[in-house]
């Protein structure tokens, strides 16, 4: 039988990054949780997960820096951006400038849409 | 008051923090408040009010809160927050203080003013948001304050903690 896709995901509030992996898990889905943009890198490389949801804004490295990290070592690896401040919009600019692709979904994060797009970015179909 | 999302964890319960169970929907404000007008208030568990823009935290908090025996109920911005509180006359209100519509220091501003004896404890995680608070301590206004990232251990330590 072939394995859940693995889910990463990175966000400094711990209540949403728990929350997100047991929904994701409830969902049929493989996932895991980090707080920060450093932790994010270390896990991708370590668990090539399938997707990586990653908040902008988060301690030691910011999420941007942490996603421009993954895309080098997992050019496959899906990554989904979460914005919420206006500052967070203009990294992300910059990014794309940069020749950067991201999907980018602005908080506060919708689970409902977040699960939609994951299933599309893995072919997963919803366990309902 | 309803959560905006009409399945918003794409399924009737997610379970989460070690076995509580974090509903789809929990009771809105006013089936909260005709409950508990219907209870000697002697007999109720504190009410807390969670005002919260990000779904996942707020829902995540009402589930703790209610594991740990309160009752709680959650709105979306700051605008709901004012509405609620006149409603159910909380005994706590917890408001994050960036949030849409009206932000959690100028509905804290208005519950107080309307509610004076009602708690109110902030939390924020950015800058802007202490900012704000300075601002209000300076103008008279004397609100607890929880930094973000919340954990769950530090609010219900909070709670418990006399003001």
């Amino acid at each position: 039988m072939k394995e859940a896709p693995l889910i990463l995901v990175a966000d400094d509030e711990p209540l949403v990054a728990h929350t997100l992996v047991e929904i994701l898990k409830a969902e049929g889905f493989r996932a895991i949780s980090v707080t920060n943009g450093a932790a994010a890198v270390e896990w991708a490389e370590r668990a090539r997960p399938a997707v990586v949801i990653c908040d902008v804004m988060m301690p030691t490295l910011d999420g941007i820096e942490a996603a421009k990290r993954i895309r080098k070592l997992l050019p496959d690896t899906e990554i989904v951006l979460f914005s919420g401040q206006a500052a967070s919009g203009s990294m992300i600019d910059r990014a794309c400038a940069e020749g950067y692709t991201f999907k980018v979904l602005p908080k506060p994060i919708r689970p409902d849409l977040l699960l939609q797009l994951i299933r599309e970015m893995t072919g997963m179909e919803s366990t309902k | 008051m309803h959560s905006s999302f009409p399945h918003p964890f794409g399924r009737n319960t997610v379970s989460v923090l070690g076995g509580i169970t974090l509903h789809e929907e929990h009771e809105n404000c006013e089936d909260m408040a005709r409950r508990r007008r219907r209870v000697p208030h002697t007999d109720l568990p504190y009410a807390v009010l969670v005002a919260d823009d990000e779904v996942l935290i707020r829902s995540t908090i009402v589930a703790i809160l209610k594991a740990e025996g309160y009752d709680a109920v959650g709105v979306k911005d700051g605008v709901a927050a004012v509405e609620c509180a006149q409603r159910l006359e909380p005994d706590v209100v917890l408001a994050d203080v960036s949030m849409p519509a009206m932000n959690g220091i100028e509905a804290a501003k208005r519950i107080r003013a309307a509610l004076p004896k009602t708690r109110i404890i902030c939390f924020s995680g950015h800058a802007e948001s202490s900012d704000l608070l300075v601002q209000a301590r300076n103008a008279g206004y004397h609100f607890e304050f929880l930094p973000k990232p919340l954990k769950p251990e530090a609010l219900i330590e909070a709670l418990k903690k006399k003001p």
